[in-house]
């Protein structure tokens, strides 16, 4: 049988725990901040192990969605069309970067030339995909404690079902 | 006061920038062609260090304890102590840039703010710049070490200085000195010949905010991995508000709880540190900067602003203290635009720089980038609902 990754995360943790921490020079505190911020980020990394796919699948798709849903409703100037025929452009199966970058491209250029209506739809629409956005960021993230109550945000399962 | 003192910028640059914002900024392109950045190594510094020293008209020199300190996410940082000119051995603090970090910012700049503002709040004494790095091997700052501790001793660790908790005691005395340094700060006079690398943004009223808008907007576009609608929505609300400036003050740039040293026993700051994003232009930045919930403090569900006192308390005092008004509209675009920079820094710059190896704390960059999405959900809440005080 294969060592899982859980297993090998939680083994170099406990090396980290047992062995090389205490043996850090106290004279070396950004060494000591440096180990104890590895061990941070393996504790989050044995939480995230196996679903980061997952969770960039679901961030692609609502991604899709909004490029969609921003395409019916875009019109406008020069800029606009500009940036809406690069995001009808863009290749079957195009990665995440790319396609989120067209988006912010196009949100940016409707502000300077789109019509009134598709700007309020645009503001609408954007403001949607970043709740749900930024909701799923903070609780796959949660466990960093950066939230200021992150006791109230939904477990990460939540983000599965 | 528009147009009629030095270095008053043209309106009709299609891209408008304090120039020496736009030179700084250049230094990213020449950072993306480097290969991974290699920490220093305190033997190769020291011997470098000498011959800097030397160059600067030091004599007699005798370093020693050259060692790293914790902290500093943007900024490799050293103390060491010097023996020199035969006087006294004293400690100094040395601050290297890497290759990438939270900003590429400029250290000419950060000492022409030091030495200024040395005469009218306490600073670390600013005395030698590489600005160029063609001594130290990177550019670099050296300060006198001041003591003091951004954080009660007696606190949890915390590597990103963020939500410091402040006892009730230690806050109600801190908070004096916190404001009335604030307000000496933006008292400075602007014009004083010091300030060399520093343009005043007077060609046009909103030119103060319309640099401040293109700096960060120009850093996200050359920094960010991913898009990211939402800050495209506010780079355009934000060029759709620039507020007019009334009155152009310095602006220190990242004024809050951890980034001064305070003496725990007197609760006196005997430091305001972290200068590299200073700057002139509208005291609403520096208030609005104060106010993001991410340094703030939550205690009995009272958010304290910058952990010392909710933010309309801390803007009253503000307005006692230094006679300026605040102007909730105004404020509310610098949240925006201070939320907009915080999420740049976070999931651009930060990213960015672990992302190329360019950075000595690159773990720390990747550990900082989920901050960003706190910083965007609180930029949401203002763009929708208007200024939090």
């Amino acid at each position: 049988m294969n060592p899982s990754i859980e297993l090998r995360i939680r083994t170099m943790m406990r090396a980290l725990t047992e062995v090389i921490i205490p043996a850090i020079d106290s004279q070396n505190p950004l060494a000591m901040e440096q180990a104890n911020l590895l061990l941070g980020h393996l504790q989050v990394l044995n939480q995230h192990q196996g679903r980061e796919k997952q969770i960039e699948e679901i961030e692609h798709s609502a991604l899709n969605e909004l490029s969609h849903a921003l395409v019916e409703v875009c019109d406008g100037g020069h800029t606009t069309s500009a940036a809406l025929s690069t995001i009808r452009e863009l290749p079957q199966g195009v990665n995440t970067n790319e396609l989120a970058h067209a988006i912010e491209e196009l949100v940016i250029s409707i502000g300077v030339d789109g019509s009134i209506p598709c700007k309020r739809k645009c503001k609408k629409l954007v403001i949607e995909h970043a709740r749900s956005s930024v909701l799923r960021a903070r609780i796959w993230f949660k466990s960093m404690n950066f939230d200021h109550n992150p006791d109230v945000l939904p477990s990460t399962e939540s983000l599965f079902t | 006061m528009f147009m009629d003192t030095k270095q008053s910028q043209k309106v009709t640059k299609s891209f408008d920038l304090e120039p020496e914002i736009e030179r700084t900024l250049q230094r990213i392109t020449t950072a993306r062609k480097e290969k991974p950045y290699s920490v220093s190594k305190p033997e190769v510094l020291c011997e470098r260090l000498s011959a800097f020293l030397k160059k600067k008209g030091v004599r007699d020199i005798k370093i020693t304890n050259l060692k790293r300190l914790a902290g500093g996410a943007s900024k490799e940082q050293f103390e060491f102590e010097l023996e020199a000119n035969g006087k006294p051995c004293r400690r100094y603090v040395l601050r290297l840039e890497p290759v990438e970090g939270v900003a590429i910012t400029s250290r000419q700049r950060e000492m022409e703010a030091l030495q200024l503002a040395s005469a009218h709040v306490p600073v670390p004494k600013a005395l030698w710049v590489d600005v160029d790095g063609s001594m130290l091997g990177r550019p670099a700052l050296i300060t006198e070490f001041v003591n003091g501790v951004t954080k009660p001793s007696n606190s949890d660790s915390n590597v990103t200085g963020f939500g410091t908790v402040l006892g009730k005691d230690l806050r109600s005395r801190l908070v004096v000195h916190f404001i009335n340094h604030l307000s000496s700060i933006h008292a400075i006079d602007i014009n004083d010949p010091i300030l060399e690398s520093f343009q005043i943004p007077n060609a046009d009223p909103k030119q103060a905010a319309r640099w401040q808008v293109n700096w960060w907007t120009k850093v996200w576009h050359s920094d960010a991995l991913r898009g990211i609608p939402i800050l495209g929505l506010a780079e355009s609300w934000l060029k759709q508000n620039l507020p007019d400036t009334a009155e152009l003050v310095l602006v220190h740039g990242d004024y809050r709880t951890g980034n001064y040293l305070f003496d725990e026993h007197h609760a006196e700051i005997t430091a305001i540190l972290d200068w590299e994003f200073v700057h002139i232009g509208d005291y609403h930045e520096d208030l609005a900067w104060t106010f993001l919930r991410l340094w703030s403090h939550s205690e009995n569900n009272v958010l304290l602003a910058s952990s010392l006192l909710p933010a309309r308390e801390l803007a009253n005092l503000y307005t006692e203290n230094s006679g300026r008004r605040i102007d909730e509209n105004i404020l509310h675009f610098y949240q925006v635009l201070c939320l907009y920079k915080c999420s740049v820094i976070c999931l651009g710059s930060g990213l960015r720089a672990a992302h190329e190896a360019h950075n000595h704390q690159d773990a720390l960059m990747s550990w900082l980038a989920p901050a960003g999405y706190v910083f965007i959900n609180e930029l949401i809440d203002v763009i929708e609902k208007g200024p939090h005080l």
